[in-house]
């Protein structure tokens, strides 16, 4: 069990929700609301999905708190929840996209430019993330979830097994499988220090 | 390079390519993925690439929550209640218009009893000649006729088999 978060008292946050106790909800909102975001605007690539997302997987964990039994680990049954609704928003977001609605993806940053001095930097920084975002963008989303767990999350090989449901060689392959896949689109940019 | 020693290569190269993933490999793993990459500048690059997209992805900035994630749970938790209160009035509306109904019916006797209700006719009722007193009796368990007795309606069969001719 890595340190990524404390899974001993996420248990007990769990076991009160079973209970029906709210406040244990508002803590697991607390603890989990950003990395459950960061995982859904990977893969999502809007803001306003992302959060709703968020939102829905939140709702089912509370709802779905009578059938956690611990085997797995708080974190990981928490983010089997989060993975499977984020999958789900895609796919209806795709269904819409068929439909004619247009649902593209927003802007990476909602902030406003800043003053004229930086404006070349913040563009020059804003390219950059475009790129990465396009590139991660012709994964397919259970491999983008995939490079997000590992790379983003630094999560072991066993508990993106755990999460996903996935044999570890498969994993492994899938991997590989991606970084290849990226490194024409990715390859000539620069690490951030 | 024979063609079996890089077949072997080859192998060995799609096994280092998938094992870069594992983060805690075994001892055993390590020493063999270490003695490959001293040989292997395919691999070497392979692994530097694995190292520069983990700073690249790691390095990305994420666009911020609205911060009112927390208020949209309560929302969606409590826009769920309110539809599962809906439904258990749907569904004791339509329970209780059911009932309602299944009384007026009963009251009305659609179902068991009434005016549409036909008895079995006897003979008699039937206008057919009573061979003996016992089917002069069977008027007694039938229903009330609505304007005649039991008796009359028996003696109005007679009547009329005497007005015909039959007796």
């Amino acid at each position: 069990m890595t340190g990524w978060f404390v899974d001993e008292n996420d248990n007990e946050l769990l076991r009160r929700c079973q209970r029906g106790d709210e406040a244990a909800l508002d803590a697991l909102v607390g603890r989990y609301q950003d990395r459950v975001f960061r995982l859904a605007w990977r893969v999502l690539g809007n803001a306003a999905l992302a959060e709703d997302a968020t939102a829905e997987t939140l709702v089912k964990i509370w709802r779905r708190c009578g059938q956690y039994q611990a085997r797995s680990g708080a974190g990981t049954w928490i983010y089997q929840i989060a993975v499977r609704t984020i999958l789900d928003t895609r796919r209806s977001q795709q269904r819409r996209w068929l439909r004619g609605l247009r649902l593209g993806p927003a802007a990476i940053h909602d902030h406003q430019p800043g003053p004229q001095e930086e404006m070349s930097r913040r563009e020059e920084w804003q390219q950059r993330e475009e790129r990465v975002r396009v590139a991660l963008q012709a994964l397919p989303e259970s491999d983008r979830v995939l490079v997000h767990l590992h790379y983003f999350e630094d999560r072991t090989l066993a508990e993106i097994e755990a999460i996903l449901d996935v044999p570890k060689a498969n994993l492994k392959m899938r991997l590989a499988r991606a970084r290849a896949r990226l490194r024409p689109l990715l390859g000539g940019i620069e690490n951030v220090s | 390079m024979s063609h079996e020693q890089h077949d072997e290569g080859s192998a060995e190269c799609q096994w280092v390519l998938a094992e870069l993933s594992e983060r805690q490999p075994t001892p055993e793993v390590s020493r063999r993925l270490e003695a490959h990459l001293a040989d292997c500048p395919t691999c070497r690059d392979a692994l530097a690439w694995d190292r520069r997209l983990a700073g690249v992805l790691k390095g990305e900035s994420f666009p911020p929550a609205s911060g009112s994630i927390q208020q949209h749970v309560h929302a969606l938790l409590e826009r769920r209640r309110t539809v599962w209160w809906r439904g258990i009035a749907a569904a004791f509306a339509v329970a209780a218009i059911l009932s309602t109904c299944g009384v007026i019916l009963l009251w009305d006797g659609k179902i068991y009893g009434g005016r549409d209700h036909k008895p079995a006719m006897s003979a008699a009722a039937n206008l057919v000649p009573a061979d003996s007193l016992d089917d002069l009796m069977v008027l007694v368990a039938e229903p009330p006729v609505p304007s005649l007795s039991r008796s009359q309606s028996g003696w109005l069969a007679v009547l009329v088999q005497v007005s015909e001719g039959d007796l």
